[in-house]
């Protein structure tokens, strides 16, 4: 019994010591450290909408507040943000710097200022706080799909906890005031949401499945904007006079466009046959977008960068003909010359000017390169050139038409105004020009409704007049004889049909005019401003003049003037 | 039987066995370590070497630093090229050193050469493009782990980095200097224009058997790579040559040592001769036949070989191979041939078993009587000493007299020499012993008439011989750490800057450089490799390409200098080093070819100069001489400041926006410098072991050869002779003796030491003579006052007793 009782003690000692040892491996002490890291910046974020803010506050905290349910609104989005984070591939240590970013006076700035808001350079922000591409594409991505998977749970948590702060006493009354128009927009914000769900799910499908060419889809718009710009972003020119390229040489420059033309060719091949499925899963997530009633900053702007890449499914084929063009004449050989007719531009001076009329000559050559025409050609080759460039935009304008439905042609309609006819013959007949215009005016009203309308519901303006003037217009165009006022309700339900209507319509005229045995289609395809071409030759043969001298100035009236005709071509 | 008897010999004489077997064991080691030497430094510099290329066969890379590759389109389809690997390498700052940056494509990181990780993973390079590997030595110097960040500059950018692995000092990071960082090449590339890949370096790996020529050549033939350079990844001939300029001096000691250690193993079976013919006679008398008393020498020695040579065996490889992780590197991997492993075993057994049977038949063939008595004094045995040391004299006068005398004759002349001295020196001991037999002192009076007296003076001969050879090393070791380290004194008020456009050998000011504060001179030059293919198998040299040079560098004129300058000022011309005079027989207006990164051009020699500056292996020339034969303009400003550290970074810091890369000297060859350090350590210590392992074998000696005396002490003290006065008398006997060898063996040294610095030709290296008395004085002396004290060291009192021991 007494050795019984040792050898049972033994292995109970034996046991205590095993457990000991296992529970004090030291290798299973290691401490994740990623979350109190994302816990960091968004503390950080919140406090940089208002420095008096901070996750960890407690409802008496949050109700003595000026403005609470700004407040909760502000967390719950950040909170999205931060779980969005959490779970992506970025590295801790680039996320304590983010948060140094954010907790900067820069990074303020920013954050509250209008930059945020502005999808041009959202971007290349990004970049600048030392993102990489593949960051950009992961958050955008993950942020789209976030709200649109959790956006509605957001809401609903925002309610509740403004609800359960609205029953404080020590609420005053701007609080409180505060509190009810917060609750009564989160509820339309709630009910758009519930309506929009239905499709969620399809809209969450489609952007799964073609994920990876989302991705490759923002990389190829920015690396094409590197080149031509986009009104945003550095371009090439600004690159060279000002940016990465500032003092480089024409070797270098040519080192630089040619990465990011291989760049473009990468992202084109890599998206490949997927274009289509692309445009039409950013199309419900901007549906998506549009229907709920919610606006969020950084999510505004994200949907911004998307409906500026919306397009360029369609176009792709198109946009990446032009850099290849651009990429034939300017790295042609390794004398650089087209690259030195560009930097001539800027060597007599350059004032930081977009109108500079040494700029504009830049942009005419590039613009013409794009087209496969070398400016300094003989008027023979430019002549052959000018034929080729229409040959094969003709042939990726049917091939884009074949691949697109309904309003997805419609950016051909205005790549249709830079080629040159060169025979009257060739002039599209007065039906079909109609049509044409018609789409072009309709096209129009209908983004523009689709801008009012969200504004309109999220309360960006308080009175639907310009909601009411498109919907108007564009019910016309349908034929339809219904009209609204101040008294219509502007419900989903309703812009769902409005858009429905508009979206036959224009499919049943484009289909009319690309019908393959409309021979319109050709001659509107080949239908150009006879000017357009002619005179950006003018213009890129034009010599650049010496900043601030009297020949200067009569360079810039010429340019201008050539500029001005190339403006009356396209709009007629 | 016989066989038994042989054991039971072995077992009588313990001390003798282990004796016996040590020096075999160290014989074997010696003569592995020497044979070896030369092979461990080649796979130390070829690891070093060939790093950043790994296991590629050829590099593409731009002509000149700005230019940049965009893709690589047609090289996979190459014949011959099995895998391509574009990588952009450039150099930035990170906090206030230079870092190498290396980017590779996604997928492509290991494909050149493994990385072995210590913590992290290699794959989460693939995760993001600001991903990076860096080494255990740069994490530890900056305290960095994975998950870090480091923030990297380079001209006015800064971009962050994050380590996801920390890598030991192999593949890619050994030898690493700068600290060395591995990422995505788009990453590195946003140091230089954004996320755009752009490349500078492109290693290609070629099939299995396929002529790197032809693919050279089909590469040079494309349109795209036409103005690029290519050559092959791995010049093995030039780690050949930098090898032969580092172990030369001692390879050629080395001679000296593999004579040293077969004589080792022959003088410690002769320390013990007499008592085997004595025992010869013994077995002789009671009726054993010759055959019988061969064939028990024959087991002992075959034994005592045997195991001496298993022993040396595991000793060589064991501790040469430490030795060499220890000074050399700790990861690269060294060959241990096997084959010289047991050559090196095979030749002490050899020499043991000899060393033992061939006197025992020679004595066998006398009577028992004339075993007995004293050797015959041979004519022949008299008359060798002299013929020896006739001839040495007569081989040393023709070396430095004769016309291409120098050279193999003084390779010959090392062993020469050193056999003369150990043949000569109890000849010296007598004569010495005979004149302080008129000491007046007692001790010193019966110490004389015992070394006169004695026949054989083994281990005089064997400290001769091992003091000589271990002056030999230390000299060797003073020599080879001279070579290299010329330039570093040169090169201490210097400062490299690189990255510099060619025009600026046309700007007076130096675009500026020249008025920074501090500058003393700034000379725009051609500073880069080049071979001289006509000479041996190719010459690797270090061109100074600027006329200016000789005023920035202090050369010795040997061709008139005003007619040296003006002759440097004509494009076509150069200027040699001496050593090329004297080994290649070059001469002012012999056309020689050098070749740049693969051109060639003819050149005209203009002038000689003298210098210790890269061991003599480096050409002047005007910039204009390589404009115009190679299309190469100035790649660099060597500036002349006093404090060449803080010079460096203020051109960093003043000309930020140009990126000039700006280091002093000393740090720009820090790795030449580390490494060949690295083999100086290996070189000393192989020194201090083989003086260590010289001063083991005379104490083994002296313990072995104990009983031959024994007699004689006995009878001393049975006579009435304190143990005091008989140990003064040995200590003095060891002290006559440690002092004749030191005398000779420092008077023969100097000769020696001529004779090593001409063998030094046939390896292609040119020195004048030079001579560390010093260094030789105090390895003589801590060797002779450690011989002189062995019979105090080994307790030679304890063992002296009144009755003969049976």
């Amino acid at each position: 019994m007494k050795k019984a009782s040792m050898i049972l003690l033994i292995a109970l000692l034996v046991s205590a010591l095993a457990l000991t040892a296992v529970a004090c491996n030291p290798d299973d002490d290691t401490v994740d450290t990623r979350p109190l890291t994302v816990s960091a910046l968004v503390d950080a974020l919140l406090s940089s909408q208002n420095s008096g803010w901070t996750m960890g506050m407690t409802e008496d905290q949050i109700a003595s507040l000026d403005r609470p349910a700004d407040y909760v609104v502000a967390r719950e989005w950040i909170a999205l943000a931060g779980d969005v984070v959490l779970k992506s591939g970025l590295q801790e240590a680039k996320i304590k710097s983010i948060t140094d970013y954010v907790l900067s006076d820069k990074g303020k700035a920013f954050l509250r200022g209008e930059s945020i808001k502005d999808a041009n350079h959202f971007i290349s922000t990004f970049l600048e706080i030392g993102l990489t591409s593949a960051d950009v594409e992961e958050l955008v991505y993950d942020g789209i799909y976030a709200f649109v998977k959790n956006g509605k749970g957001v809401v609903e948590s925002i309610i509740t906890t403004i609800q359960n702060i609205k029953g404080h006493s020590s609420l005053n009354a701007v609080a409180r005031q505060n509190i009810d128009e917060t609750t009564s927009a989160m509820q339309t914000a709630k009910a758009s949401f519930e309506y929009a769900s239905k499709d969620a799910e399809n809209t969450l499908k489609q952007l799964e499945q073609c994920k990876t060419s989302i991705q490759n889809l923002v990389l190829f718009g920015y690396d094409t904007a590197m080149i031509f710009g986009d009104g945003g972003n550095d371009d090439l020119i600004d690159s060279i006079t000002s940016g990465t390229l500032d003092n480089a040489s024409a070797s270098e420059v040519a080192t630089y466009l040619g990465s990011v033309v291989a760049s473009v060719k990468r992202a084109f091949d890599e998206i490949g046959s997927d274009a289509v499925m692309v445009q039409t899963a950013l199309a419900s997530v901007l549906d998506f977008y549009t229907k709920v009633a919610v606006s969020v900053p950084m999510v505004d702007t994200m949907m911004m960068v998307l409906d500026n890449y919306k397009t360029l499914p369609t176009v792709l084929p198109l946009l990446y003909d032009f850099v290849l063009n651009v990429e034939d004449i300017a790295l042609d050989g390794t004398d650089h010359t087209f690259i030195e007719s560009v930097m001539d531009c800027f060597r007599e001076g350059y004032r930081g000017d977009s109108d500079d009329a040494n700029v504009l000559i830049a942009y005419a050559r590039i613009a013409l390169a794009s087209l496969g025409i070398d400016y300094t050609a003989s008027a023979d080759a430019i002549l052959e050139a000018q034929k080729g460039a229409k040959d094969v935009i003709v042939g990726a304008m049917n091939e884009i038409v074949a691949a697109s439905e309904g309003r997805g042609k419609m950016p051909i309609i205005y790549l249709a105004f830079i080629l040159n006819a060169e025979n009257e013959s060739e002039q599209i007949n007065g039906v079909a020009l109609d049509i044409f215009a018609n789409l072009l005016v309709a096209d129009n009203y209908y983004k523009q409704m689709q801008r009012h309308f969200r504004e309109y519901r999220v309360g960006v303006v308080a009175k639907p007049d310009a909601l009411i003037s498109s919907a108007n217009f564009l019910l016309a165009y349908c034929g339809s004889k219904d009209v609204v006022n101040v008294n219509s309700t502007f419900s989903e339900q309703w812009y769902d049909s409005l858009c429905a209507m508009v979206e036959d319509k224009i499919a049943s005229e484009m289909d009319a005019l690309y019908a393959p045995s409309n021979q319109e289609m050709s001659k509107l395809a080949t239908t150009l401003s006879t000017t357009t071409v002619s005179t950006l030759l003018e213009i890129a043969n034009l010599a650049p003049q010496k900043m601030g001298t009297a020949e200067y100035e009569a360079l810039a009236t010429i340019v201008e003037n050539l500029y001005t005709q190339i403006g009356e071509a396209i709009l007629g | 039987m016989t066989l038994k008897l042989a054991i039971k010999n072995i077992y009588a004489k313990p001390w003798r066995a282990v004796a016996t077997v040590f020096v075999v064991a160290v014989a074997v080691a010696l003569v592995f370590s020497m044979l070896s030497f030369s092979d461990a430094v080649f796979d130390y510099l070829f690891a070093v070497e060939t790093a950043s290329a790994g296991d590629s066969d050829l590099t593409l890379a731009t002509n000149s630093v700005s230019d940049r590759i965009l893709s690589v389109d047609g090289l996979e389809e190459v014949d011959g090229v099995k895998d391509v690997v574009p990588t952009l390498n450039m150099y930035a700052l990170y906090q206030g050193g230079y870092v190498s940056l290396r980017g590779f494509d996604k997928g492509d990181y290991e494909t050149l050469s493994d990385i072995e990780v210590v913590e992290g993973s290699v794959s989460d390079l693939d995760l993001n493009t600001d991903n990076v590997v860096i080494s255990q030595d740069m994490a530890e110097e900056y305290g960095l782990k994975v998950g870090d960040g480091i923030a990297v500059k380079s001209g006015t950018k800064t971009i962050n980095f994050y380590v996801v692995a920390i890598a030991k000092a192999t593949g890619y990071f050994l030898g690493e200097s700068p600290y060395l960082v591995i990422g995505n090449v788009k990453g590195v590339s946003r140091l230089i224009y954004g996320e755009y890949a752009v490349y500078n370096e492109v290693y290609l790996m070629a099939e299995d058997g396929a002529n790197l020529d032809t693919i050279i050549n089909t590469i040079l033939s494309m349109p795209k790579y036409k103005d690029m350079t290519i050559g092959e990844s791995q010049d093995a001939q030039y780690v050949t040559n930098q090898t032969n300029s580092m172990s030369a001096p001692v390879v050629i000691a080395g001679v000296g040592v593999l004579v040293l250690a077969l004589a080792f193993v022959v003088l410690i079976s002769l320390t013990s001769l007499g008592e085997r013919k004595k025992f010869v006679s013994k077995l002789t008398v009671v009726g054993a036949t010759k055959s019988q008393i061969a064939q028990i020498f024959l087991y002992e020695s075959l034994i005592l070989a045997f195991v001496g040579a298993v022993v040396g065996s595991i000793l060589a490889g064991g501790v040469f191979a430490l030795l060499l992780k220890v000074t050399l590197s700790s990861v690269v991997a060294f060959r241990i041939s096997t084959i010289k492993l047991f050559g090196s075993a095979v030749i002490g057994f050899v020499t043991a078993v000899a060393s033992v049977l061939i006197p025992i038949a020679i004595s066998m063939r006398n009577t028992i009587s004339a075993n007995e008595n004293e050797r015959r004094k041979s004519v022949v045995w008299k008359a060798l000493p002299i013929a020896l040391v006739l001839t040495a004299v007569a081989s040393v006068i023709v070396e430095f007299t004769a016309k291409g005398g120098r050279g193999s004759l003084s390779l010959v002349n090392v062993v020469l020499v050193l056999v003369a001295l150990v043949v000569s020196v109890p000849f010296v001991l007598r004569a010495l012993a005979k004149l302080l037999e008129k000491a007046p002192k007692a001790t010193i009076k019966l110490t004389a008439k015992s070394l006169s007296r004695e026949r054989r003076h083994t281990r005089l001969q064997i400290l001769t011989a091992g003091m000589t050879v271990a002056m030999l090393l230390f000299m060797a070791w003073g020599l080879t750490t001279d070579i290299f380290t010329g330039y570093l004194v040169e090169f201490e008020d210097k400062v490299l800057v690189t990255n510099v456009p060619s025009s600026i050998a046309s700007s007076p000011n130096i675009e500026g450089i020249l008025d920074v504060e501090g500058v003393e001179s700034a000379v725009p030059m051609v500073w880069r490799q080049g071979k001289m293919t006509e000479i041996g198998k190719g010459k690797t040299v270090n061109i100074i390409g600027s006329e200016k040079a000789l005023d920035l560098i202090d050369f010795a004129f040997v061709t008139n200098e005003t007619e040296l300058r003006q002759s440097l000022l004509i494009p076509g011309n150069i200027v040699i080093d001496k050593a090329y005079q004297e080994l290649y027989g070059l001469n002012v207006g012999d056309k020689v070819a050098l070749e740049i990164e693969g051109k060639t051009a003819t050149l005209t020699i203009a002038g000689i100069t003298r210098h210790k500056l890269f061991n003599g292996n480096y050409v002047i020339a005007s910039i204009g001489t390589f404009e115009d034969a190679y299309g190469i303009g100035a790649d660099t400003v060597l500036v002349v400041a006093d404090d060449a550290k803080l010079m460096a970074e203020k051109i960093r810091s003043q000309f930020v926006e140009r990126n000039y890369y700006a280091q002093d000297a000393l740090t720009v060859y820090q790795w030449d410098a580390e490494s060949l350090g690295n083999v100086f350590d290996l070189v000393g210590t192989l020194a201090i072991v083989m003086a260590v392992l010289v001063f083991m074998v005379l104490v083994a000696s002296a313990v072995a050869s104990r009983p031959n005396g024994e007699k004689g002490r006995t009878a001393m003290l049975s006579a009435g002779m304190a143990k005091n006065t008989l140990l003064l008398a040995e200590v003095y006997e060891y002290a006559i003796t440690a002092i004749t060898a030191f005398v000779l063996s420092f008077a023969v040294s100097v000769l020696m030491t001529a004779s090593l610095i001409g063998a030094l030709r046939l390896f292609g290296l040119y020195f004048e003579f030079m001579y560390g008395a010093d260094i030789v004085a105090i390895v003589g002396a801590v060797l002779s006052v450690g011989y002189a004290l062995i019979p105090l060291i080994t307790g030679f009192k304890k063992k002296y007793t009144l009755l003969r021991q049976k």
